[in-house]
């Protein structure tokens, strides 16, 4: 109730520019490619049918479950509680801002929220300037077919669902979720975790994921043609695809390389996944 | 996490930003009082980055949890020798607060569990933990926790409607 | 089901922890049982009220006290750390990040300027023409923008039976210098394959010494070890005495150092 009563002196008072569940910012991708993000917070990106990328605080992911989110998930509700307090600071502070702007270092806020954005050539790039403690959970939302490169900083995360476009993504402790993605895909996290559900596998250019301690969890149809490549020199790989291994001459690598090759469906685009301490988990999508 | 046990300060930083205010909402259920939950805080942080060669791997926010825990226990113990944790019944004051209906019901319920079952449905609830990161906290087992957090979910159900002295 | 199985599973239910059977007979059960709905209203009333809860922000006293104890813990660990490696100054890590930032920066801006041709109608041309067309398709398609399309050319590299030393320094360059890891992981398994040639051992032991990535780390290691090539020894040791090295590359460090002959 409390929340609600808050909520409302807010919209009230700030001429609704808060309301969480508003697009707060649109853009035209009239002639770009390619969308580029730089924030060190909790992103979940979705597609959307117009010809534009749209902004909205909190997550907002339709049919994404919950239980996906394994380390994400205390996060993702201390973020969504977190709006209530900075939302209650602000309105006590707002006056004292009156007539000023807030300079960031990184860059001009353009955006009136906190966020620097650029158009250059074909690529459209955003970068989330307020400082790590001011910083929210944000949902774009940008048409399947646009080509995406997320810079999760320090401490952000990702959750991407429906872009059946290149995706470029890294993290360092934060976790990366892609849901029904096709690629190609490059995918790096230091600690966290990267689980991606393929829609299906597209054979224009190769499926790199790795991380150094996070496990990563790959589910793909089981009609995909693919050449896979699991590696983990720490962890355990495990599958219930019958991979075909294609040769053993015999060579045994020195170092401990612990690296399983093997076709799907005859071969095609290379799926390359592997973590240094994590596990690898290669499934048949149901 | 890897990176602070293997020496990297700067990393807690990172970690209390993301952790505190978790932990802190914890404490404060647990207890609802400012000044106490702000040291116990601090303390639950200082231990961390005492002990950090002891973190294994696993998930930090079970870590930082059964520290939490530890401290908090510890807290008690000094504060009411005698007690244990797991029968003690806390009192609080909570009318200054302005309290919709429902909330301050909710909270006198909570109040009238044993304290074990208090901190096991809080974490359950308020937290969000799920039941295997319970379970791991506490040393238990998943389907244990999730029986225990129905049971109380369900006495918490007949307390909150049954008894019309609320 | 009775009613006071169906209760029993009310939880379970609002939790989203039964099968879809189950879910439905649920749903199909209270649709005409008037105590069950009022159980599931009440549980959800119960349940509901938690989220209402309010979330308490401490104040900035938690936060001042914990920078503080930050501080002196970095004292006291910082004197143990001198004791071991003189070498070790707090400096080094912003510079390695500085660094980073502007290989990153430069890396893109020399992308963006060199690509120029279609990447998809030079796939088609690399699978028709000669080995020296292959190459400097090849060559072409390292610098593109996209980094799966810079693996893809990184992968291409091995069918060429007899690169030449330009593809071998391209494909160098991005071990060392790309700013996506996984491009640098890729370059890193190709250039594996040739054991024998000097300027890719040479490549491999510079890399050892910049790359600050554990996954390239432990790969570049693991080939080092694999030629028995002793300088490595050098930069290896130096890893281990590094506090910001993670342990598990430690751990593969030392593994390498025993199988030197």
């Amino acid at each position: 109730m409390r929340q609600i009563v808050i909520c409302i002196a807010i919209l009230l008072g700030l001429n609704c520019s808060t309301n969480a569940q508003e697009a707060f910012f649109k853009e035209s991708l009239q002639g770009i490619k390619k969308v580029e993000i730089e924030a060190s917070t909790y992103m979940t990106v979705v597609a959307g049918t117009a010809n534009e990328v749209s902004f909205q605080w909190g997550s907002h992911c339709e049919g994404c479950k919950k239980s996906l989110f394994e380390d994400e998930d205390e996060n993702d509700f201390l973020h969504e509680k977190e709006d209530n307090f900075f939302h209650e600071k602000d309105t006590s502070r707002k006056d004292k801002a009156k007539g000023l702007k807030a300079i960031y270092a990184g860059g001009e806020d353009n955006t009136g929220m906190g966020m620097y954005l650029e158009r250059d050539g074909e690529v459209l790039r955003i970068k989330d300037l307020k400082p790590i403690t001011q910083r929210k959970p944000f949902t774009i939302t940008v048409p399947s077919t646009i080509d995406l490169h997320l810079d999760c900083g320090n401490l952000g995360s990702a959750l991407v669902k429906g872009i059946t476009s290149e995706l470029e993504i890294n993290s360092n402790v934060g976790s990366i979720q892609l849901l029904d993605v096709t690629g190609p895909i490059t995918a790096n996290s230091a600690t966290g975790n990267i689980d991606v559900i393929f829609s299906s596998v597209s054979q224009n250019a190769p499926i790199s994921i790795s991380t150094a301690t996070g496990d990563v969890d790959v589910s793909l149809p089981t009609n995909v043609k693919a050449n896979v490549i699991l590696k983990s020199t720490m962890g355990t790989v495990y599958s219930n695809f019958d991979l075909e291994k294609p040769r053993e001459d015999g060579l045994r690598v020195v170092g401990n390389t612990r690296k399983i090759e093997g076709t799907l469906n005859n071969g095609g685009v290379k799926v390359h996944l592997s973590s240094s301490v994590g596990n690898i988990y290669l499934r048949k999508k149901e | 996490m890897q990176e602070v046990s293997g020496g990297n300060l700067d990393a807690m930083a990172i970690l209390f930003e993301r952790y505190h205010k978790w932990i802190y909402n914890f404490l404060y259920q647990m207890e609802p009082d400012e000044a106490v939950c702000e040291d116990l805080t601090q303390n639950v942080f200082y231990k961390a980055m005492r002990y950090r060669t002891s973190y294994k791997g696993g998930k930090f926010s079970s870590w930082i949890f059964k520290i939490t825990r530890n401290v908090f226990s510890d807290h008690i113990k000094k504060k009411k020798p005698n007690v244990t944790l797991e029968n003690l019944v806390l009192v609080e004051d909570e009318s200054k607060e302005d309290l919709s209906n429902e909330v301050r019901r909710l909270r006198i319920v909570l109040n009238m569990l044993p304290v074990g079952d208090k901190e096991l449905i809080i974490m359950s609830r308020f937290q969000g933990m799920k039941y295997h990161q319970i379970a791991d906290v506490i040393g238990s087992n998943e389907i244990a926790v999730k029986t225990r957090v129905h049971r109380i979910i369900k006495k918490m159900k007949t307390i909150y409607f049954e008894k019309n002295t609320l | 089901m009775k009613c006071s199985e169906i209760e029993n599973k009310l939880i379970a239910y609002i939790e989203d922890d039964l099968t879809i059977e189950e879910a439905q007979y649920i749903e199909k059960h209270i649709d005409h049982c008037e105590d069950c709905k009022q159980e599931l209203v009440f549980l959800k009333q119960i349940l509901g009220g938690f989220e209402a809860i309010e979330r308490k922000q401490p104040s900035d006293k938690v936060r001042e006290g914990f920078l503080a104890s930050l501080e002196e813990e970095k004292l006291v660990s910082s004197k143990v750390v001198t004791i071991q490696n003189e070498n070790t100054f707090p400096w080094k890590t912003a510079f390695q990040i500085a660094a980073s930032v502007l290989l990153l920066i430069g890396g893109y801006a020399l992308g963006s300027f060199r690509e120029s041709v279609k990447s998809t109608s030079q796939i088609a041309v690399l699978q028709e023409e000669t080995s020296e067309l292959k190459q400097n398709v090849m060559l072409a398609m390292l610098d593109n923008k996209s980094a799966s399309k810079r693996i893809q050319a990184v992968n291409f590299s091995e069918e060429i039976v007899m690169p030449e030393t330009k593809v071998l320094s391209a494909l160098i360059d991005r071990l060392h210098y790309d700013g996506n890891i996984n491009v640098r992981i890729a370059a890193a398994e190709a250039l594996s394959k040739y054991s024998e040639n000097m300027h890719v051992k040479d490549a491999f032991i510079k890399s050892l010494t910049i790359e600050k990535n554990p996954n390239i780390q432990i790969a570049v290691i693991q080939f080092l070890v694999k030629v028995q090539d002793k300088r490595a020894l050098v930069p290896m040791q130096e890893l281990l005495d590094q506090t910001e090295t993670p342990n598990y590359v430690k751990e593969q460090v030392n593994k390498g150092i025993q199988k030197f002959i």
